[in-house]
């Protein structure tokens, strides 16, 4: 956020979770602030003893003992500090010489690093046409659409998550299309490696400390993001949340951000701002390769359901396997899809060039009168909203399946998996996983016709718009998918999911197998495993 | 994949190597086999002296390139005709590089895209058998026809370079009984094959059937140097890799988008001036060249 807004957003922010709070009562005022110290309390009482830590315990003793012998308006003072202190935390800075710097600097950057990784490269350069990640990166779908919209109002940018990469990759694909730095919450994980934090501080990243639970917490970062968009400022939410665990397209979206959206616009249009709307474009990343799968995955099998929320020991915080990926994914000839699916409004409806939102049947809606009641004026309503975001979430999630771009080594993982299904009949998911049953190979030509029926299947799917088809699943045979797909898997990761001797398929890592085949799971294909 | 197993002993000697065969054909196989080369023949390898060869030795398998046109011949030749999808040909390669070479060569082949069922890297921890390049082709050779069904039909890749366009006629001379015993291994010392290794490969001959199975055997120009007058017809010099494709389209091996696919990619690398030069001269064998000439003929709109 540039300067001169700061302050602005820091005092809007203030002024409305305070106000927020204080409406509903003194008892409100008190369980607000009694939750925030207790929260804060057992955050702080984890960290490592430091001169730091005793005086955090301190502070917060002092702000109980206020909490305790206060007035309700000591009381508010109190819950002023508390929500100043997160807001300031959270703020974004944004420097636009540094960031059009850091924009330059990415590629040529990332070129003579991943060039590091053969010194022999280094000095050659290019002649083998090892190009940088810019030419790996394909931006696709609705970019025009969306940046026409962008001159019409406030663009909140939704994409699916599988990497920490992805911040990078969107930030560096969107500047490249055109289009202005967007402002987006970051992990504060994502903050300790110093090159990466200078990047993401520089691309419009705020920070989002997620060992904060307390609810004022989440409050001020929700408010934050919503006078960001009404200040003006493109955003860009992850709706999943956190990256993909097991690999799949996200399909269990937190609302909670995604409301914004309306909360944004409700405001805009209440003060009567020249240029209201809000648009919401869902965004599809897909990779043939993701960074971190094998912690993903590990992650999502030993705790499903309690996942860690925040994992700091993944493969993005060693920078060798960051250069070993993005090395592979350069020799691979592959390429990250970012694909920019159709822009809807706050309710869930499709918006056209001119920022002007649509019914079924093409028809222009007044989306405004979504927001008054019968008598015309202007109101909240909880419920109602609540349900206008469910629409807006399903349309996401729906976007999301159909924007996702099906890489070889989705289909010939899900084809291994089904087959190795089908030679362990009644086999435990989990039992599977450990031991690969009783089979430790696949024949290749059963392998091989697997993938072909399911290459049928998804051009089907994709005719029908359900998905998209990578151009190499789009246009070459079976043989040549399980080619690419090995070629993939021994590319970057510890151990390859599948490796061929001779004319058959060894299931090496079956987790991985299993997270690269979950990007198909949600399309109908299962009934195929049977 | 790692590691690979010792050469069998004969009377209580083996041949310093290490090999893989990764796959079990049927007995009753007929269809084609292949066995490559590696240095020159898959990959490109500039050696001019002992600089390279440290050179090579710390060379990554990002930095090694293949020969223009060999990735796609070689997935040619393992798809074969259009449509199938029965059994896949195998290959096998053998290379004269040490063994602790694998790790590399075979993540080439993995970013290449190269399948393939075996291959045979020499054991140089005996430093004497540094110079025996000839000896351990031979003997690496008969070891996969050993193994392999006897009907299978071979093509062999290799280079003028080296020892290749001597060494394949004589493992099919030896293959088809008239190079056994005694006379096997006197040629072998002629060759300045060792003493050891020349009585092993007689005995490793002694134990095959009397079956010539070399089809063909395919040899990569790099020298200017003419055929010798009694050169066996079955071994055809090529410039690049869109004549080898040509010859063995016209002999049934690849199909034509195998053909079409080196075609393209020898193009892009500069070569393929004339596709159809080696068959020349060849037609009592494979028989008319006008469809693979049409076949060849450069496509409208990819160039």
């Amino acid at each position: 956020m540039r300067k001169e807004d700061q302050e602005r957003a820091v005092q809007e922010v203030i002024g409305r979770v305070v106000g927020g709070v204080a409406e509903r009562g003194s008892q409100a005022l008190e369980n607000a602030i009694a939750d925030t110290l207790y929260w804060e309390r057992q955050r702080i009482e984890k960290e490592r003893p430091s001169a730091q830590r005793t005086r955090a315990l301190a502070r917060l003793d002092a702000q109980r003992r206020a909490l305790l012998g206060g007035s309700d308006p000591e009381r508010k003072r109190l819950l002023h500090e508390l929500v100043e202190g997160f807001a300031r935390e959270v703020l974004g800075y944004f420097d636009p010489k540094v960031h059009a710097l850091a924009t330059r600097a990415v590629p040529v950057g990332l070129r003579t690093l991943l060039k590091a990784t053969s010194p022999r490269q280094l000095l050659r350069g290019s002649e083998h046409g090892l190009g940088g990640l810019e030419e790996r990166l394909l931006v696709d779908g609705e970019v025009a659409h969306a940046r026409a919209l962008r001159e019409r109002g406030t663009v909140v940018f939704c994409p699916t998550h599988s990497s920490n990469l992805d911040s990078i990759v969107l930030g560096y694909g969107m500047h490249e299309e055109g289009f202005p730095p967007l402002l987006y919450g970051a992990g504060l994980n994502l903050f300790s490696n110093p090159l990466v934090s200078f990047f993401l501080r520089n691309l419009g990243a705020y920070r989002v400390d997620r060992r904060k639970k307390a609810p004022l917490y989440k409050d001020v970062l929700k408010t934050y993001a919503t006078v960001s968009l009404e200040l003006g400022y493109h955003n860009l939410f992850f709706p999943g949340g956190t990256r993909s665990r097991g690999g799949h397209v996200e399909s269990k979206l937190k609302l909670g951000l995604l409301g914004t959206a309306l909360d944004a616009y409700y405001h805009n249009v209440k003060v009567r701002r020249p240029r209201p709307r809000i648009f919401v474009v869902p965004m599809v990343l897909s990779y043939e390769l993701v960074l971190e799968a094998e912690t993903l995955i590990d992650d999502y099998l030993r705790e499903q359901g309690q996942s860690r929320y925040i994992i700091t020991d993944d493969e993005f915080a060693s920078p060798r396997r960051v250069l070993q990926f993005l090395s592979g994914i350069l020799e691979l000839d592959t390429r990250i899809h970012l694909t920019l699916m159709e822009p809807l409004d706050p309710f869930g409806n499709r918006v056209d060039r001119e920022g002007r939102s649509l019914d079924g049947r093409g028809r222009e809606i007044a989306i405004d009168r979504y927001l008054r009641g019968v008598d015309g004026e202007l109101r909240r309503d909880p419920d109602r909203d609540r349900e206008y975001t469910r629409l807006l979430g399903e349309r996401v999630r729906d976007a999301f399946f159909r924007g996702n771009t099906v890489m070889p080594t989705h289909v010939v993982a899900y084809a291994a998996f089904a087959e190795l299904r089908r030679l362990n009949p009644g086999a435990d998911l989990y039992r599977l996983l450990r031991t690969g049953g009783n089979h430790e190979s696949i024949p290749l030509p059963d392998l091989f016709r697997r993938v072909d029926e399911l290459r049928g299947r998804l051009r089907a799917l994709a005719a029908e718009g359900r998905l998209r088809l990578g151009e190499r699943v789009a246009t070459l045979g079976a043989d040549d998918l399980i080619v690419l797909a090995l070629r993939a898997f021994g590319t970057y990761h510890t151990r390859p999911a599948l490796e061929r001797v001779g004319d058959r398929i060894y299931h090496r890592d079956r987790n991985l197998l299993y997270y690269y085949r979950n990007r198909l799971v949600g399309y109908g294909l299962e009934d195929d495993e049977r | 994949m790692s590691g690979g197993e010792h050469a069998p002993e004969r009377d209580g000697y083996r041949y310093p190597l290490y090999r893989r065969n990764d796959r079990r054909l049927a007995r009753d196989y007929r269809g084609p086999l292949y066995l490559w080369d590696i240095d020159n023949t898959y990959l490109v390898t500039e050696y001019r002296g002992l600089r390279d060869l440290v050179r090579l030795r710390f060379e990554s398998a990002q930095d090694k390139r293949p020969v223009p046109g060999a990735v796609e011949l070689l997935a040619a030749l393992r798809k074969g005709e259009e449509g199938t999808s029965g059994v896949r040909p195998p290959i096998y390669f053998v290379s004269a590089s040490p063994e602790s070479l694998r790790g590399r060569l075979e993540k080439r082949m993995l970013l290449d895209g190269v399948l393939h069922d075996g291959i045979t890297f020499r054991d140089l921890h005996k430093l004497r058998y540094l110079r025996d390049i000839f000896g351990f082709k031979l003997i690496a050779l008969l070891l996969y026809r050993l193994e392999n069904p006897p009907a299978a039909r071979e093509v062999l890749f290799g280079d003028d370079l080296e020892h290749d366009p001597y060494v394949y006629p004589l493992y099919a001379q030896v293959c088809a009984g008239e190079l056994r015993g005694d006379e096997l291994r006197e040629e072998l010392l002629r060759r300045g094959v060792r003493r050891s290794a020349s009585v092993y490969a007689a005995a490793l001959a002694g134990e095959l059937p009397t079956h010539d199975p070399v089809e063909w055997m395919v040899i990569r120009r790099l020298r200017r140097r003419p055929a010798a007058p009694d050169e066996d017809p079955r071994l055809v010099r090529v410039d690049d890799y869109a004549q080898a494709a040509a010859l063995l389209r016209a002999a049934g091996f690849v199909s034509r988008s195998g053909l079409r696919a080196v075609l393209r990619a020898v193009r892009s690398a500069g070569g393929a001036a004339d596709v159809l030069a080696p068959l020349r001269g060849l037609e009592d064998r494979l028989g008319s060249l006008e469809a693979v000439r049409t076949e060849a003929e450069p496509e409208e709109d990819a160039e």
